[in-house]
């Protein structure tokens, strides 16, 4: 029986993070992951700029739409309706192997090779100390580990008002990428009304953003060619495969993919893990000496609530409230397309709501231009003919800002896992998320604290779409991080009670959901929690 | 019910967006992408969509009123999936990609969704006959 060092399961992130700090400790680490990948649409995206493509290229229909039009999303608004052909790989196997039941809660799972890392916006926020000491998590550890994760995936930003809740106090980042015209005006507006805006507690600044803008570790600079939602040809935006494929040629590292990770079980001196095999549907089972869980949120509720067998237990989970608001800048209406341009956000704004750093709600902008007409003019109540001539009009002065509340824990909301004979694993996650009157209010009195200081920048928010809980792709807290020990929980050095040797590097630990992009304070934690399973504690 | 097939429906969305017929290749994908197979028409939507494509004059109308009175009808998807196909042509993308505005640019706005809304009013009219007196 062979019985492995460190094994981490999923190749997101947080995966990826804790992969690579435990690599480069000297360990044997072992990485099983499903891994889902793309080939199909990605060898055949040309290297060039959206405009170019659009204006020359005979196939561009193949991954802008899709050979069988699977990029063309008819219906109801749905969580990872945005996902361009290329990017549908994301979602694979996932309503097989992961299936869930819930009115309430819509999320978005991957079993890729890279995860939601693969979708991911790149925004980089630092949580502030309130918020990291609410979330459960070391302010000093977590500074120094922002640093680290910094070096490896690359930030830019910039020094301005919105800093104190983007990059923070880091030092080493590279120079934000140059905004578009429409981001330029709607932030000129907002330098003459700065003074006004800082007394209601909102600032505007550069996002910090996983985006090289200069050449790093044989990746390129940014080349404003916006076709980030298609291609990741320069791998100038952080993906997490880029440190697996980094991995990959180191010695002590082994990547093993086709793989759905069930359940474990600690014996004396080893654990167990058990493994489907997608292709065949068989049970592999593999040993090691500690296991690091890094999933995603909602896999390892499956795996822990599988592990510890406890019949109709419920944990807790958050999501960050969600909504997407479609403005409009007429100054902008009637400017020809840019060819150099930006699909990330290029703005953020946040409201500092009690001054205190706390509960601080945060929007992105958006330009709106490589995702096509044909997503939004479903929305306006036109014909598609007469929608297509005033749509062109006011498209370079289309904004979208996607907006994002904090969130706390309560009872109703919570995830189950129950029997399912129809599933594979022969179980399907129950979700149900439900906001109280107080949360639904006071999130409705923010959107429109939000729309009024963009209103008094020159831009218009037609309407608010909100696809439901759960669309914010940002999810944490169902093994609460706490002291106690207490079955369903995580230790603060992210070891799951109850276990010698399994720890937890996802977000799972977080006891709190700032509204700030998540991901970079997710990785910083996981790198840390890969630091504390080298010791012996 | 339909007589129609994927191309020669094809052709008559086509020339809706296109004011003329639409290339071949065009015609191909719509073909291959095939809006039909994720359909649940209602008979409504079938009356609708036998009318629409046996009087090509009318479309324009039923899409307005559809917009505002079912924006998720089969004919508003398939138009929608011409409406995509149109829009990754670099033969039509200009038709699609923002424009220069002129100073008659606000006219044209008003002018464009004033039309939607007429049409929308007698193309609820028109729904209203098709949907109770059956084909064509």
């Amino acid at each position: 029986m062979e019985i492995l060092d460190y094994v981490v399961i999923g190749s997101g992130c947080t995966g990826a993070m804790a992969a690579q700090t435990l690599v480069e400790s000297g360990v044997h680490v072992t990485l099983l992951d499903a891994g889902a990948d793309e080939s199909k649409y990605s060898s055949i995206i040309p290297d060039k700029d959206y405009l170019s493509i659009r204006e020359t290229e005979q196939e561009q229909h193949r991954y802008l739409i899709g050979d069988k039009g699977e990029g063309i999303a008819w219906g109801g608004i749905k969580t990872g309706e945005h996902l361009t052909p290329a990017r549908k790989h994301i979602l694979k196997w996932v309503e097989n192997l992961l299936p869930i039941e819930s009115n309430t809660f819509f999320p978005m799972e991957s079993l890729a090779y890279g995860g939601l890392g693969c979708a991911w916006g790149l925004g980089c926020c630092q949580f502030s100390d309130v918020e990291l000491n609410a979330v459960g998590l070391n302010k000093f550890d977590m500074q120094n580990a922002y640093n680290i994760v910094a070096n490896r995936i690359g930030i830019c930003g910039a020094q301005d008002d919105a800093s104190p809740y983007t990059i923070g106090e880091l030092k080493d980042f590279q120079s934000a990428p140059a905004m578009d015209r429409n981001h330029r005006l709607l932030y000129q507006n907002y330098q003459k009304k700065q003074k006004t805006f800082a007394k209601n507690g909102f600032y505007m600044g550069r996002p910090g953003l996983a985006l090289l803008t200069q050449a790093q570790d044989n990746r390129k600079a940014y080349a404003y060619k916006d076709m980030d939602f298609y291609s990741d040809n320069d791998e100038s935006a952080y993906r997490p495969w880029i440190t697996i494929n980094r991995l990959k040629k180191e010695n002590n590292f082994q990547y093993i993919n086709g793989l759905l990770i069930l359940k474990f079980k600690e014996q004396t001196d080893h654990i167990d893990i058990h493994a489907l095999e997608i292709e065949t549907n068989t049970i592999k089972i593999f040993h090691c000496k500690k296991l690091i869980l890094a999933p995603g949120v909602l896999g390892s509720a499956r795996i822990v609530l599988r592990s510890f067998e406890e019949q109709h237990k419920t944990l807790p989970i958050l999501t960050n409230a969600y909504s997407y608001i479609p403005c409009l800048q007429p100054a902008m209406f009637g400017k020809e397309a840019e060819k150099n341009k930006l699909g990330f956000a290029q703005l953020s704004i946040f409201h500092n709501e009690n001054g205190n750093n706390m509960d601080v709600a945060m929007g992105s902008i958006y330009s709106y231009q490589s995702l096509m007409l044909f997503r939004i003019i479903k929305e306006a109540p036109l014909n598609f003919a007469d929608a297509r001539i005033i749509m062109r009009y006011l498209m370079s002065g289309i904004l979208i800002m996607g907006l994002h509340h904090p969130e706390t824990k309560s009872a109703t909301k919570y995830v189950e896992l129950i029997h399912d004979a129809n599933s594979i694993t022969g179980d399907k996650l129950k979700i149900n998320y439900v906001l109280d009157d107080i949360e639904k209010n006071k999130i409705s009195a923010r959107e429109k604290k939000f729309k009024s200081h963009l209103r008094a920048l020159g831009a218009y928010a037609i309407k608010s779409i909100n696809p439901g809980s759960g669309s914010s792709i940002h999810y944490a807290g169902s093994l609460p991080m706490e002291t106690s020990g207490n079955l369903f929980t995580t230790l603060p050095n992210g070891k799951l009670a109850g276990t010698k040797n399994v720890f937890i590097a996802d977000g799972s630990g977080f006891n709190y959901l700032p509204a700030k992009s998540l991901t970079w304070s997710l990785m910083a934690n996981a790198h840390l929690t890969a630091l504390n399973s080298l010791k012996n504690e | 019910m339909n007589d129609f097939s994927l191309r020669q429906e094809a052709q008559v969305y086509g020339k809706y967006f296109l004011h003329k017929l639409p290339n071949e290749q065009t015609i191909e994908i719509y073909a291959q992408t095939n809006p039909h197979k994720t359909s649940s028409a209602s008979s409504n939507d079938q009356k609708i969509i036998h009318f629409a494509l046996h009087h090509p004059w009318s479309i324009g109308f039923l899409d307005a009123a559809q917009a505002l009175v079912k924006s998720d009808s089969e004919l508003r998807k398939r138009l929608y999936f011409m409406f995509a196909i149109l829009e990754s042509r670099p033969e039509y993308c200009s038709l699609f990609l923002p424009t220069k505005r002129n100073w008659l640019y606000l006219f044209f706005i008003f002018y464009s969704g004033a039309r939607s809304v007429f049409k929308a009013f007698f193309g609820i009219l028109l729904l209203k006959i098709i949907t109770r007196h059956g084909n064509s």
